[in-house]
């Protein structure tokens, strides 16, 4: 087996993002991948009915404000973004509704239906932001795509103060760094229906709103306006595809089927792998003067370096990582029609929407039902979100039909459910996924009636079969570990692991793309830091196609994906009657 | 049209053919596009992950693994490609605990053969030992060559003793071959018939010339480590590094003409692709009457493509998740062991009667089945402490599946339970042959090798005597997939033979 500059351990589509760069940028760079193939968390699979495609994990693509999205020519490689012209929307059991639109006017129009007041925060959030547009993209650039800084997070806190100002809210940008979500909502939004949509939406990116010190981030989804947000023609696997392409175009090659045993070290420096017995090629070692390992943190120490290697202390303080946090129990349904939302009476522009969060009626329901999973309580009555992919990209399955995907969070170890006693982690072995899919298909009823009717069949996504699908997502972790305060920012993932940058670790030669900040996702951010460093460190970063800015894709792009603009006309035309 | 949507080669269908042709004529320097309907490349090479079980949807035995061409030629080891060759290829466990082993090595089979008949067992030792001059000789490289004309072959058969021998056996049904080497063990006589009957072929018709392939390869076949899928991901990427570009979720709707010569593809999305040659992977009802349409053909390749014939039989499949282990309870544990299982059925006469049952549509519970473990050979099949289990049964397409589908899998479960100790089963999944045709379209009435084995759909007649050179009538269309000899299984024949015709063409072309 011949050496590599640069092995990757694990082609998830951040692995593959460091990988494509840093070949791209001339080094001979291998893929070892413990599936059968890339891409474990943005994958596409027909669970069950051919034509029906199922994104298994992620189904908010988020690749679009990415420097990747350029610089890896994505859209060359196969990646076709697509969307709806309304992104968000969340029903409520008094016929009501709130959706978030490309246009802002079309959110404005829907929250000011239920509350002047808050019409009037959203414009003067928009007014600020249009004023100081520079700054905030600045900011966000930053925040995902730089290395965490005390500057940024002063910068972050000047930006809010002026914001707060301008809102008239009487918290200074330092206050609201030590707040929870909620308590921001709830100060800057007086309408429950309003409250609880940005409420609902920091559960899509596994950042708690519960948590404090993430009341910054939730000031941002407080613009509602997630207009990067697409899904992919095909299913989310064309994301993984692309990559794939790209890298393998460059010359990159992959090993699937190769899960890693050993990081080889010599002389305090990681050296190259060693290849596990089942592996294609058992036991094989491979050497490389980089290794960058797109395993968590977890795996990535204990496993593959050891405590021998590492030393008691960091075993230790690396053993209590917390992977913890409420995680996705995924939902799948292959539906032969498109569900109505009763509230599509109130506003019919709700059936345009692809994705979505029912449940959680009032700030406090939400609060307290995330306050519970994250006590290993699952509430009582069933909330969560909804991806209806097709109505997106119809592709996804056969003419007329759809498949979606709805999740609810639940605690990994789960200990009660209306008022059982569960068993934690054995507990998924015991059906409770099934029984959970139940009470979310019944709440699903509530908002949309008829939906029952509809489904063709159903598959569960349990923490466990996620685990099962790809063990370094320890207990299902969806973002590479829980991104809780200690865990969040320059913490990430533990004080000391990444002293020197965000992907170098304190292990010479190994650098991480996973568990490392800002957080496993689509925006690719933790695979293009790892790159980013790599090169430094090998004096390639200075190549003339390395030179997308992040955000600057979609700015010049967002415009021209194409919209799947015909699906309220279809439902029109379908006999629901009584729209407004 | 742009100089973007300009190729050398079109290739209609991204399954193991397609992407083998588009890889070597991409390696050899040409423009290739690759069009695929689905979300993933691979067609019948096709493994679905599900939660960490690997679950191999079609093909799974490889009976050329290590034979084919592609092999060297992609240096396919180099992308990954690893096969693994159970010892013991296929067992039948009877319900008295007695079983029958079979394996690539002659005399450990004949000594499995003796324990139920010592003349049997020295029936099947002559039998092997005139097979392997055949295969060696004839069979194996003729997989990779154009066929040629009936009687031309049998002139070229009859210049050896051993290409003699061939032909006479090419003109006797399997029954009638294993009369003739006088086989008399009703279990034995089952388990041979059983090689041909498992993959649906009708053992009554004169194709003798394939029961030294379906015997002896099969006990040679291996498994791609990690999957199927890996044997086409690897051929994906050699075609991808060699400049190729393929497109999914692409579904071509119609080959384009242009004076009576084919110089592109639309597809489904309207989108229009040019080249001076076009590939279809696909049947010859797709290619010939949906994609060029029957008033553009002439007349007689519109009979031929009109007169293409299904398989008769399809397969149902289930894919159970265990947590735990499976154990069958055969005396001899090397049962265990086997690639393949096979069990329901322990005589010939049942064999038969079963079959009939089947084509008559009256048989709604399973009787017999094939089973893999695929995680016996390769831990990476499924999550640490799970198994996975792949068991076909021999069914008939027009039962009512979208309603049987169910009970017919919980007879399969039962069945197998009959035999083997089967722990928690944590999932599974019925495939049914609806299920096969709406997942390829190209396996229409579930007709997984793309149209039924019968003399006149063989050889020189595969798909017709107008198209089996893939060259077609069409100037600039060839055809390349399991419909063209030598057929499907994963022979990697079709996309290797199509790709030599087409680069010849090409250069004579320019």
């Amino acid at each position: 087996m011949k050496d590599y500059d640069v092995i990757l351990i694990g082609g998830g589509i951040n692995g593959l993002t460091a990988a494509a760069y840093l070949q791209k940028a001339g080094l001979s760079v291998g893929i070892f991948e413990a599936r059968g193939q890339c891409g474990a968390h943005c994958d596409t699979v027909e669970l069950g009915l051919p034509g029906y495609l199922h994104n298994t994990h992620a189904a908010w693509l988020v690749p679009a404000m990415s420097p990747a999205m350029a610089d890896l020519e994505l859209e060359h490689y196969g990646l076709e973004l697509r969307g709806t012209d309304v992104i968000f929307a969340k029903p409520f059991l008094d016929g009501q509704n709130t959706v978030q639109g490309l246009d802002p006017a079309l959110t404005r129009d829907s929250v000011a239906r239920h509350s002047e007041h808050d019409a009037s925060v959203l414009d003067r959030i928009a007014a600020y932001n249009m004023e100081h547009g520079g700054e905030a993209l600045e900011i966000n650039r930053r925040n995902l795509f730089d290395r965490p800084t005390g500057e940024l997070a002063d910068r972050v806190s000047a930006f809010n103060d002026g914001l707060l100002k301008s809102l008239g809210v009487p918290l200074s940008g330092d206050d609201v760094g030590r707040m929870t979500g909620f308590e921001l909502l709830e100060v800057i939004f007086e309408c429950e229906h309003v409250r609880t949509v940005p409420g609902a939406l920091g559960e899509f990116t596994g950042q708690w709103p519960l948590n404090r010190r993430v009341g910054p981030q939730v000031l941002g989804l407080c613009g509602m306006s997630p207009m990067a947000v697409h899904t992919a023609r095909g299913g989310s696997h064309a994301l993984t595809h692309a990559l794939v392409k790209c890298f393998v175009a460059q010359g990159g090659e992959i090993w699937t089927t190769c899960p890693v045993d050993k990081i080889l070290v010599e002389d305090g420096r990681a050296c190259g792998i060693r290849l596990a017995e089942e592996a294609l090629l058992p036991g094989e070692e491979i050497r490389a003067k980089t290794i960058i390992s797109n395993l968590t943190l977890v795996p990535t120490f204990l496993r593959l370096l050891g405590e021998d290697v590492i030393g008691p202390e960091w075993a230790r303080r690396i053993k209590y990582f917390n992977y913890d946090d409420p995680q996705l129990l995924g939902i799948y349904y292959a539906l032969k029609g498109d569900p109505v939302f009763a509230s599509a009476d109130y506003d019919a522009a709700i059936q345009r929407s692809w994705v979505g969060y029912f449940g959680g009626e009032t700030l406090d329901e939400i609060r307290n039902g995330q306050g519970e999973a994250m006590t290993g309580v699952i509430p009582d009555k069933a909330m969560g979100g909804w991806f209806n992919t097709t109505r997106a990209d119809p592709t996804q399955a056969p003419d007329g039909c759809h498949t979606v995907f709805a999740w609810m969070s639940v605690p990994p170890r789960p200990r009660r459910w209306r008022g059982r006693r569960l068993a934690g982690w054995d507990t998924w072995r015991q059906g409770l996924g099934e029984a959970l899919a139940d009470a979310m298909t019944d709440r699903y009823e509530e908002y949309a009636p008829g939906f029952k009717d509809l489904i063709l069949e159903r598959h569960v996504n349990t923490p466990m079969d996620q685990e099962n699908s790809n063990p370094s997502a320890v207990r299902g972790n969806m973002i590479g570990g829980s991104a809780i305060p200690e865990q969040y920012g320059a913490n990430r993932p533990l004080p000391g692991v990444v002293e020197n940058g965000v992907s170098r670790s304190f292990m010479p030669g190994l650098y991480l793309s996973n568990s490392i900040h800002p957080y496993g996702a689509t925006h690719l951010a933790t695979g293009y830091l790892a790159a980013v460093e790599v090169a430094e460190d090998r004096g390639c970063r200075d190549k003339d196609w390395w030179a997308a800015q992040p955000f600057g894709w979609f700015l010049a792009n967002v415009m021209r994906i194409p919209l799947n603009l015909g699906i309220d006309d279809k439902w029109k035309t379908s006999g629901a009657g009584g729209i407004r | 049209m742009s100089n973007a949507s300009r190729y050398d080669v079109i290739v209609i269908g991204g399954g193991p053919n397609g992407l083998l042709a588009g890889a070597y004529l991409a390696k050899a320097g040409s423009r290739v596009l690759l069009l695929e309907r689905r979300h993933e490349t691979g067609g019948g090479l096709n493994t679905d992950e599900y939660y960490g079980f690997r679950l191999n949807l079609h093909a799974v035995y490889h009976m050329m693994a290590d034979l084919m061409p592609a092999q060297r030629d992609l240096n396919l080891s180099a992308l990954g490609v690893r096969y693994l060759h159970p010892e013991i290829g296929v067992a039948f466990p009877y319900r008295d605990g007695s079983s029958l082993l079979f394996s690539g090595d002659p005399a450990a089979t004949a000594r499995s053969i003796e324990t139920l008949c010592p003349a049997d067992a020295l029936a099947y030792r002559r039998m092997w030992d005139e097979f392997q001059p055949m295969l060696d000789q004839y069979l194996i490289p003729m997989t990779y060559q154009l066929p040629e004309p009936a009687v031309d072959q049998m002139i070229e058969f009859d210049k050896t003793p051993v290409g003699a021998r061939l032909g006479e056996i090419s003109e006797h049904s399997f029954v009638e071959l294993i009369d003739e080497y006088g086989f008399s063990d009703p279990r034995v006589r089952m388990a041979l018939l059983a090689f041909p009957a498992m993959w649906g072929l009708n053992l009554d018709d004169p194709l003798g010339f394939l029961f030294p392939l379906y015997l002896c390869r099969l006990l040679g076949a291996g498994l791609v480590k990690g999957g199927s899928h890996r044997l086409s991901s690897a051929i994906y990427r050699s075609f991808l590094r060699d400049g190729g570009t393929v497109l999914d979720m692409s579904e071509a709707s119609e080959i384009l003409m242009q004076d009576g010569r084919a110089v592109g593809v639309q597809t489904q999305d309207g989108r229009r692709f040019e080249a001076r040659a076009v590939i279809s992977t696909l049947n010859p009802e797709q290619t010939f009457l949906q994609l060029i349409g029957e008033e553009k053909l002439p007349e007689d390749l519109r009979h031929a493509a009109k007169a293409w014939e299904w398989e008769e039989r399809s397969l149902f499949g289930l894919h159970l998740g265990i947590h735990g282990r499976v154990r069958y309870r055969a005396n001899d544990d090397r049962v265990n062991d086997a690639m393949i299982v096979l069990c329901g059925l322990e005589s010939e006469d049942e064999l038969h009667q079963h079959l009939e049952r089947v084509d008559s549509g009256r048989e709604s519970e399973c009787r017999w089945l094939h089973a893999t473990l695929p995680t016996r050979f390769d831990r990476t099949m499924a999550p640490p402490g799970h198994e996975l289990i792949r068991a076909e049964a021999v069914v008939n397409y027009d039962q009512p599946w979208q309603t049987e589908a169910t009970a017919f899998g919980d007879s399969v479960i039962a069945l197998l339970r009959e035999y083997a100790d089967v722990d928690d089963i944590v999932f599974r999944r019925e495939h049914t042959p609806r299920d096969i045709e709406a997942k390829l379209t190209s396996m229409k009435r579930g007709s997984f090798k793309h149209g039924a084995y019968n003399t006149l759909q063989l050889g020189f007649l595969r798909p017709n005597h107008l198209c089996s050179q893939s060259e077609t009538p069409i100037p600039g269309l060839f055809v390349g997939g399991a419909s063209l000899y030598p057929g499907g299984m994963i022979l990697g024949g079709p996309g290797y033979i199509a790709a030599g015709v087409v680069g010849d063409f090409l250069e004579r072309d320019r």
